[in-house]
């Protein structure tokens, strides 16, 4: 056993021990803490052994678990997985700490949950095997439906059961094409397996590609979501508790758009070209309606849920502009959406703690009495708006840079989205924080805590990296963006 | 020769000999240690099978004791070792407890033991007798509820229905064929070359209504709510895995060898499977007792389990009886632990009824969301490995439409399992008098078939064997 498995196994030892220590107050978050900066530092030392150089799967282990199906326990990590996985990492401690003081009940049962949450998008980011990979996929389902569910907001349960069948709902299509894939790897090789670097391998028809990319892309899209598919997120992030949401943005959604970069494009790329000038329309009016959704929100977090949604239309729109610069602007734009969202829905957190209320219409003024929290808000806001300097402007240059190389019109329509950005977030900052206070409410509200800066202070640190020195973060995914592209459909045609 | 291969049966019907008049005429709540004996008597049967196993015995050259009829046989027998700690504990709350219970729990399972073991059509028929008649006695033993009565006529009927369908079925193939076993119809049919006429094809089609009805598919699934509901629970718990697994074990078996007569019947198997699950599904949604919603569920995987026979060859068959292992414990677990929820003096079965359950019950909680995911198909379960695999081998026989048509109901489950699991732990809590504390008799079994359903669902790759291998005894 390696350091990958210990990735997946840390946080799940951690979940059973928080599990066990609920009849002490105080034990599960910091035992929940414990663990998951144990799972950071873990995470850290895989950057630190990751060799930048190499293309391929790297740290790969490899554990017999059903020989006779062909099912084995496969992992490693290259460019695409690493900072997803460190993106992990190093949000599960912050959501812990986001919980510290709002979560009051079945406190062991939630931190439990989250530390399985971890081990499972771990697992998801790491499995080189694709029956591993949809155990984990699927799995990571139940906690957070439980997560949404229990801890929730009023209309909890309908979020809950409508963002667990919404993303079932594709998992069960791509399950199809797993068992396909499977069977045409039996026949051709005469060896069953999973293997997904043996899947590579596999020759298929025209015809036969086209339906399994888009039983593959039905599971990725509704879980990014891609529009028309995405109507259950903003309900699961309004209902979800502050730490949910971030996990969900941060990461879940993160989930799709790996998929697609690791399976349903190289396993599929002919059937993935066929589609690509639709999926670039629907990426780019994601891009759009999700911003001109998120303008008329009345709710913050609602607000800052259909900016994921226009914020992740430019992720797909790099990925399927087959361009290296894109493609390396997608998994930026990912981590750099991960913080900065990730970073938005606590400090609406923190704002509905102080007001018990995320309506924009009664806030206002808040920079008078937050002074600080002001600060930081304005940071995070500028980044996810795309504000040079700052780690979303990296993300979504590269996409459109990528994109005017492929594909120009749907880059010209995209661009677009990042000064609707501008308006939304400029727009709600507005409204919330400057102005003169008329709701004697907002007056003399506690400005940010020890523990809310500690928790902030590293997204605003990292935010600020990204943006300033982006290459310490671009140059490991060289390798190995370069080549999915080589395998994509415009890479074949170079050759 | 000899009779080796009957022992496992023979101990159960001695033990149930020995219960019946060593308890005869005892009064309720007698110290004469039944449900200790009944125990015993399934252990050792279980060793005895144990014994048995990469031995091939054949006893009066009709019963046999195969790979695949051991496997069953386990499957059984594991069940019975379930249930009558769980009928023990909970008989004795609803003051129900009597020697000849556990005295008819041994000879039907004797029954089904008897059924998955032979190859011979007469025998299996007796079996099949012998397994419902003490299963309709159990359903109605809730003499003063109504509704149970009501169940055990009904399921009687159905039941008699059915065997008359069988025996009809069994009469046409001798009339064909000269013989009553498998393997002489096969020859006698396959020496008739291509031209079979009517009479064989109706002679299948009698066997496979009778069978239909004792597994509970679609059209012929009727019986299934109300017995399910109207038996005690213990009882419908034991009618939904070890009476399915026998039952299916047998058709298994029969289509086997009788299948390979003609294509067309995978067509009408076909469109069973998917009524059954579409129909089990849809009808599921608006169930609100407990043991309806597990009823209509059972009928889905029927579905799901004909989906293996249907695909056929050893992938098929190996994933339909791992299945029935995976289904076997997930389901007694969910009636386990809805025994384990029951208020004091009254069985407590009304999903609605349970808001909050799962935190101020642990034990039956978790045991029940771990059942339901698992009949969800969701992974980390056995559901999930045993669905993998059964829609695994159909995709590699080419059934796409069957597996689409399946994971959809998939879906659609999930839904009705879910809200289980919601009404648990999200549900507002229900002001819940007097709960039965859990004595072992039902913690065991739901820790046993907790642990299983996740342990076979995280490597199933031992168990995967021993069917594939029980499945091979089939060619």
């Amino acid at each position: 056993m390696g350091l990958l498995t210990f990735l997946i196994l840390v946080p799940l030892a951690g979940s059973v021990m928080v599990g066990i220590s609920g009849r002490w107050a105080h034990w599960p978050r910091r035992l929940a803490l414990g663990f998951s900066l144990v799972v950071l530092v873990l995470a850290a030392l895989l950057w630190a052994r990751f060799d930048p150089a190499q293309a391929e799967y790297q740290l790969v282990e490899s554990l017999r678990w059903a020989p006779s199906l062909g099912i084995s326990f496969l992992v490693g990590v290259d460019g695409m997985s690493l900072f997803l996985l460190l993106l992990t990492a190093f949000l599960t401690p912050l959501s812990v700490l986001a919980s510290w003081e709002s979560i009051q009940e079945k406190t062991a049962a939630y931190y439990a949950l989250l530390l399985v949450l971890e081990s499972l998008m771990m697992g998801v980011f790491l499995a080189l095997d694709v029956f591993l990979f949809y155990v984990f996929w699927e799995a990571v389902l139940v906690p957070m439906y439980l997560l949404i569910g229990v801890w929730g907001g009023e209309r909890r349960i309908y979020a809950a059961i409508k963002f667990f069948l919404f993303t079932m709902g594709g998992s069960v299509l791509m399950l199809v094409g797993i068992l396909f894939c499977y069977h045409l790897q039996d026949v051709q090789t005469g060896a069953p397996s999973f293997d997904l670097r043996l899947w590579q391998g596999l020759v298929m028809s025209q015809d036969t590609q086209q339906w399994l990319f888009l039983a593959f892309f039905a599971g990725f899209a509704i879980k990014i979501p891609i529009f028309p598919l995405h109507t259950w997120l903003p309900d699961a992030h309004v209902e979800a508790p502050t730490a949910g949401s971030v996990i969900l943005a941060g990461i879940l959604l993160k989930m799709g758009a790996y998929g697609l970069l690791r399976f349903a494009v190289p396993l599929f790329p002919e059937g993935a070209r066929t589609f690509t000038p639709a999926i670039l329309t629907l990426a780019v009016i994601g891009i759009l309606y999700g911003a001109l959704l998120a303008m008329v929100q009345p709710d913050l977090k609602r607000l800052v849920a259909y900016s994921s949604v226009s914020h992740l239309g430019f992720v797909v729109l790099g990925i399927f502009s087959f361009d290296v610069a894109g493609v390396e602007g997608a998994l930026f734009q990912m981590v750099s959406h991960g913080l900065s969202t990730g970073a938005l829905f606590i400090m609406v957190g923190m704002i509905y703690d102080r007001r018990h209320t995320r309506a924009i219409e009664d806030l206002g003024g808040l920079k008078k009495s937050m002074p600080r929290f002001a600060g930081v808000f304005l940071i995070v806001l500028l980044s996810s708006m795309g504000l040079p300097g700052l780690s979303g402007f990296v993300g979504e240059f590269l996409v459109l840079l990528g994109a005017f190389q492929t594909a120009p019109p749907f880059a010209v329509a995209a661009a677009l989205g990042v000064i609707l950005a501008a308006i939304y977030l400029l727009w709600m900052y507005k409204r919330v924080m400057l102005g003169e206070v008329k709701n004697p409410a907002n007056d003399h509200l506690p400005d940010l805590s020890r523990r809310e800066g500690m928790i902030l202070l590293p997204i605003v640190i990292l935010i600020l990296w990204m943006g300033v020195a982006p290459s310490t973060f671009l140059r490991p995914l060289d390798g190995t963006v370069e080549r999915f592209v080589s395998r994509t459909p415009s890479g074949a045609l170079e050759e | 020769m000899g009779a080796a291969a009957l022992v496992p049966v023979l101990i159960l019907v001695t033990t149930a000999v020995v219960i019946a008049v060593g308890g005869a005429g005892r009064a309720v709540g007698d110290r004469f240690p039944s449900a200790g004996l009944a125990w015993l008597g399934a252990l050792v049967s279980v060793l005895a099978c144990l014994r048995m196993w990469g031995h091939r015995l054949r006893a009066l050259g009709m019963v046999d004791a195969d790979a695949f009829s051991l496997f069953l046989s386990l499957l059984v027998l594991f069940a019975l070792l379930l249930t009558v700690p769980v009928a023990k504990e909970s008989l004795a709350r609803q003051k129900l407890e009597q020697p000849a219970f556990y005295s008819l729990l041994l000879l039907s399972a004797a029954g089904m033991l008897l059924l998955v073991s032979s190859r011979h059509l007469v025998v299996i028929f007796v079996a099949l007798e012998t397994m419902s008649v003490g299963v309709y006695a159990l359903t109605g033993w809730a003499r003063d509820r109504i509704s149970s009565l009501e169940a055990s006529v009904k399921y009687f009927f159905y039941g008699a229905f059915a065997s008359a369908f069988f025996l009809y079925g069994i009469a046409f193939f001798y009339v064909v064929s000269g013989s009553t076993d498998l393997a002489g119809i096969e020859a006698a049919l396959l020496a008739r070359g291509h031209d079979l006429g009517a009479l064989p094809v109706v002679a299948l089609a009698l066997l496979l209504v009778g069978f239909a009805y004792k597994i509970a598919a679609v059209p012929f699934h009727m019986w299934a709510p109300d017995a399910y509901q109207g038996a005690p629970t213990v009882v419908t718990a034991f009618m939904a895995v070890a009476v399915k697994t026998a039952a299916f074990g047998a058709l298994l078996r029969a289509t086997g060898s009788l299948l390979t007569l003609g294509e067309e019947w995978r067509a009408v198997l076909w469109v069973v499977a998917v009524l059954s699950m579409t129909l089990g599904n849809l009808l599921a949604i608006v169930q609100d007792d407990i043991k309806r919603l597990l009823a209509y569920s059972s009928v889905a995987h029927v579905g799901y389990l004909l989906v293996g026979v249907i695909a056929g060859g050893v992938a098929g068959r190996t994933a339909a009886l791992f299945y029935l292992l995976g289904y076997s414990f997930m389901t007694f677990g969910a009636f386990a632990a809805a025994i384990a929820l029951g208020r004091r003096g009254e069985e407590n079965l009304s999903i609605r009824s349970w808001g909050g359950l799962g935190w101020t019950h642990p034990l039956p909680g978790v045991a029940m969301s771990l059942s339901m995911l698992s009949l969800a198909g969701i992974p980390t379960t056995v559901g999930f490995v045993g669905k993998f695999y059964l829609f695994g081998s159909a995709v590699g026989e080419g059934y796409i439409a069957l597996v689409l048509i399946a994971v959809i109901n998939t879906l659609v489950s999930v839904y009705y399992y879910l809200r289980v699991v919601m009404v648990l732990y999200m549900g507002a809590p229900v002001p819940h008098p007097g709960m039965h504390p859990l004595g072992l008799g039902l913690r065991l079994p739901l820790l046993v078939s907790s642990l299983a359903t996740v342990v076979l669902g995280i490597l199933p790759g031992p168990v995967m064997a021993l069917a594939r291998r029980a499945a091979l005894e089939l060619f």
